[in-house]
């Protein structure tokens, strides 16, 4: 409960200072012709990434958990490594593609235009916002019940009609929670959008804040807000009374691989292509980066900012899953009108634009520091507060898997342990959180690789000198010293990629039926 | 269970532990200074190496965008812990001055620098100069038939050739520079002649450039800077730049320029910082290494740029205390339809 009211906090902060404005000049502001051209960019881009990430992950998560194809666990490495690279060096790595200098340009020597404007912007949030579609697809595509598609191919039902009446249907709930991150990402997003030249409503955001007017900054930010509400309101209404899980009794079986036969070069090429834009083009990109001569050697600042990263991105994604179990928990073991809104307001949270959301939290602790002398120094840019942010704001890409896995797990095992008269505490150690291995394990993965990338919590929250990686690749690359930029940019790769790897082939023992390691869900 | 959680929180609460101890005793007299830096670290932190050096005093910084650390410094307000601001433009160090949280420099420090480079108050001084200038791809338009006047660039001539960056600070300054210089009516008519001329909007001036060498546009209005960083690391860039005639707009001289907080319990070691960043040394890092122009005069100067007097010849008058007036210039920009 504590947390979904810290959610809310900078809700109140926003509104306090939007109130204080004058309110003819939001007016002025928000009702103009520009307004509506703005959001309804924004709407169409939405929809457009939204299209695309679902086309990119769907053959994806269906040829890594549905097919035989050779070089599954690699293909679906490459599905998840798009989420280490932070967005604009995505949009980097894009336009670096075609114009002067760029990949075609050095390769055959002519310049060609890069993609930009609407579907520049589309490639690049699709691409590197596919992998929370394709993580949310893969699970439930390996969680599917092959009795029904069984049924359906005894009806007389081919294989494509089988696809859109059958396992399309039942993939519905991966898809729109995948959905709803991904376009919260997308209406937030400002760095992509203004390399590629696509206005959309953030730059109303971010033009309020280069006017350092604290009640300018708070109108469109509440905008923002309400159109995540909405977009959560479209989410439960898509989802109401949306019964998958199995009612009779038994457990679903697991199901045998379809031979691709001819098909798996056609599903090679499409692989291949998506891991050259989405993950080869990046980090070739930065690569080139750290070959160009450099103003000043910063080497011996990259290891203490690699140290830094992981010692707020550790904590801050395992505090986020404790957080987010009890929500899960709740809001699925008990559900009820409350519940619900406790889990709906995780994702307010996240959709505060990070900016507002440091803002509040500057704001709240100099008021605590402020009423107890005593904590003066610690609560204002110190490091649990830090990761207390953290938490806050990406507590709703946690709650997301751990909230599927107990679809998957049965509640009759608690149920029997607590008639053997086990203790709760014991119950939740010893049965529920092993149950929820692998989905906790994804959790902490996305908080983690979130905490990665994040800017300006950082930068405003975290203690002084304390420079992530993130902050030196923004630093260094925002004045175009790109070359600077790279060794941080090329440990966030390897680092983030590294810790994906250790998921995806560490293994590890599970108790849910068919599934055998970690892998198996994630990969 | 609770065994190899053990194992996995002890780690955890000792780094927390030791990170909830070295990030303590912030603020104190004498200790170390506190720099809220909107300026990269490419540049800043060679110097802050070298400062070190000669002083021994060691400065901590807070990196990021400077209208972020301008309202995180309104925000802390007395309560910041912040020592020195060094602002990547005279708008945000404006809106500070106003707010009242700048401390007034040394009256010497102020004197030692051209009029040009400081505020009126004496409260902030500019550390380098970024000029704006015309950049042009010199395989599609020839330096004889470039517009003479910032204005020109809205003739229907330059239809759909011209790219510029509304978002980027610099660029608003150069149009509060403007707004004083050429009144509202003027200004926004030029800025709405600019749109329906089709000029393109880019994210900031290294887009610009990019744009002018693959053929996207032939004009574009950047700072001067980043085309001489891309020139040294390839001669073959294919694009150009000049000023406007001497006096006129398109020639700002905006500034970096840093400050000390009012409420720093560290005045004296941070003013000694400023005089540091103004010493000849340090100006010259400034033109050598990032090509951005020294602020005081007879400093050896790279050969890129134009000399001390000539950038004083060429630059508008302006006075930079204006350049705060962010707000008004950005309701202007939203009115014409370019944020």
């Amino acid at each position: 409960m504590g947390s979904a009211l810290a959610v809310i906090l900078p809700v109140a902060y926003l509104v306090i200072n939007a109130v204080r404005r004058d309110p003819s000049r939001i007016a002025a502001d928000l009702f103009r012709y520009r307004t509506i051209e703005l959001l309804g960019n924004t709407v169409a881009l939405t929809f457009g990434v939204l299209v695309f990430a679902s086309l990119v992950a769907l053959p994806i998560a269906y040829l890594t958990t549905q097919t035989n194809l050779r070089g599954r666990s690699w293909i679906a490495l490459g599905g998840v490594l798009p989420l280490t690279v932070p967005g604009y060096i995505m949009a980097y790595a894009i336009l670096a593609l075609g114009g002067y200098g760029g990949f075609w340009h050095r390769l055959t020597g002519q310049v060609i235009a890069s993609p930009k404007g609407y579907w520049g912007a589309l490639l690049a949030l699709g691409m590197y916002n596919m992998p929370y579609m394709y993580l949310n697809l893969r699970a439930a595509f390996s969680d599917l019940d092959p009795s029904l598609e069984e049924a359906g191919r005894s009806l007389g039902h081919g294989r494509l009609s089988l696809l859109f009446r059958v396992v399309l249907p039942q993939l519905r709930p991966a898809l729109l929670s995948g959905a709803l991150l991904i376009s919260l990402h997308v209406i937030a997003d400002f760095g992509v959008v203004s390399l590629m030249q696509f206005e959309t409503f953030s730059l109303a955001l971010y033009s309020a804040n280069e006017t350092m007017d604290r009640g300018a900054f708070a109108v469109p930010a509440l905008v923002l807000i309400m159109m995540a509400m909405l977009i959560m309101m479209a989410d439960v209404f898509f989802l109401r009374g949306l019964t998958l899980h199995r009612v009779t009794a038994g457990t679903p079986r697991r199901k045998s691989l379809i031979e691709l036969g001819s098909w798996s070069l056609a599903a090679y090429f499409f692989v291949a292509i998506v891991i050259m834009v989405g993950v080869v083009a990046p980090a070739g990109l930065v690569v080139f980066w750290f070959l160009q001569t450099p103003l000043a050697s910063v080497a011996d600042g990259v290891l203490p900012a690699l140290v830094r990263s992981l010692a707020v991105s550790f904590p801050a994604a395992a505090m986020t899953v404790a957080l987010a179990i009890p929500i899960a928990l709740l809001v699925r073991r008990y559900p009820s009108r409350w519940s619900a809104i406790l889990g709906r307001s995780a994702y307010i949270g996240y959709a505060i634009p990070s900016l507002a959301f440091a803002l509040s939290f500057i704001f709240i602790s100099l008021q605590i520091e402020q009423k107890i002398p005593v904590l003066r120094g610690w609560i204002y840019q110190g490091f649990v507060p830090l990761i207390i942010a953290y938490s806050l704001h990406f507590l709703a890409e946690s709650i997301g898997p751990i909230r599927s896995g107990l679809y998957l797990a049965t509640p009759r095992l608690e149920e029997s342990a607590q008639a053997l008269g086990v203790g709760s505490w014991r119950i939740l150690m010893g049965v529920t959180l092993p149950l929820l291995r692998n989905s906790l394990i994804i959790s902490a993965a996305l908080v983690f690789l979130s905490v990665m990338k994040e800017l300006p919590i950082t930068m405003l929250l975290a203690p002084i000198n304390f420079d992530t990686l993130a902050v030196n690749v923004w630093s260094y690359s925002e004045d175009a010293h790109f070359s600077e930029a790279a060794p941080f940019a090329l440990c966030i790769l390897l680092s983030s990629g590294g810790f994906v790897w250790i998921l995806l082939f560490g293994g590890g023992k599970t108790f849910n039926g068919p599934r055998t390691s970690t892998a198996d869900l994630l990969a | 269970m609770s065994c190899r959680l053990a194992k996995f929180l002890i780690p955890v609460v000792l780094v927390v532990g030791w990170f909830c101890f070295v990030s303590f005793g912030k603020g104190v007299p004498g200790g170390p200074l506190v720099l809220y830096c909107g300026r990269s670290k490419a540049l800043v932190k060679p110097l802050l190496d070298q400062f070190k050096a000669e002083t021994g005093v060691q400065v901590q910084v807070r990196y990021a965008k400077t209208a972020q650390l301008a309202v995180a410094l309104v925000e802390e307000g007395l309560q910041s812990r912040a020592d020195l601001f060094w602002a990547q433009d005279a708008g945000s160090l404006g809106v500070l001055s106003k707010s009242g949280l700048m401390a007034s420099l040394d009256p010497k420090i102020v004197d030692s620098i051209p009029p040009q480079f400081h505020n009126r108050g004496g409260q902030w001084v500019a550390t380098s100069g970024r000029a704006r200038v015309l950049a042009f791809a010199p395989l599609r338009v020839s330096r004889e038939e470039l517009p003479q006047r910032l204005e020109e660039l809205a003739d229907p001539k330059w239809k759909g050739r011209v790219g510029w960056a509304p978002t980027n600070a610099s660029f608003q300054a150069a149009v509060t520079a403007m707004r004083n210089s050429w009144g509202e009516d003027r200004t926004k008519k030029w800025l709405a002649a600019m749109k329906i001329n089709g000029t393109r909007n880019y994210a900031k001036n290294t887009p610009i450039l990019k744009a002018l060498a693959a053929g996207e546009i032939d004009l574009g209005l950047p700072n001067h800077y980043y085309l001489l960083r891309l020139k040294a690391n390839d001669d073959q860039f294919p694009v150009e730049q000049q000023f406007f005639v001497p006096g006129d707009i398109g020639n700002l001289v905006n500034v970096a320029g840093i400050g000390v907080l009012k409420y720093s319990s560290n005045q004296e070691l941070a003013m000694e910082f400023v005089r540091f960043l103004l010493s000849t040394r340090a100006q010259q890092y400034f033109s050598k290494q990032v090509f951005e122009y020294p602020v005081i005069d007879g400093v050896e100067s790279s050969s890129r740029l134009v000399s001390h007097e000539r950038l004083l010849d060429l630059a508008p008058s302006v006075n930079l205390d204006e350049l705060s007036d962010v707000t008004d210039t950005i309701a202007m920009l939203k009115e014409v339809g370019l944020l």
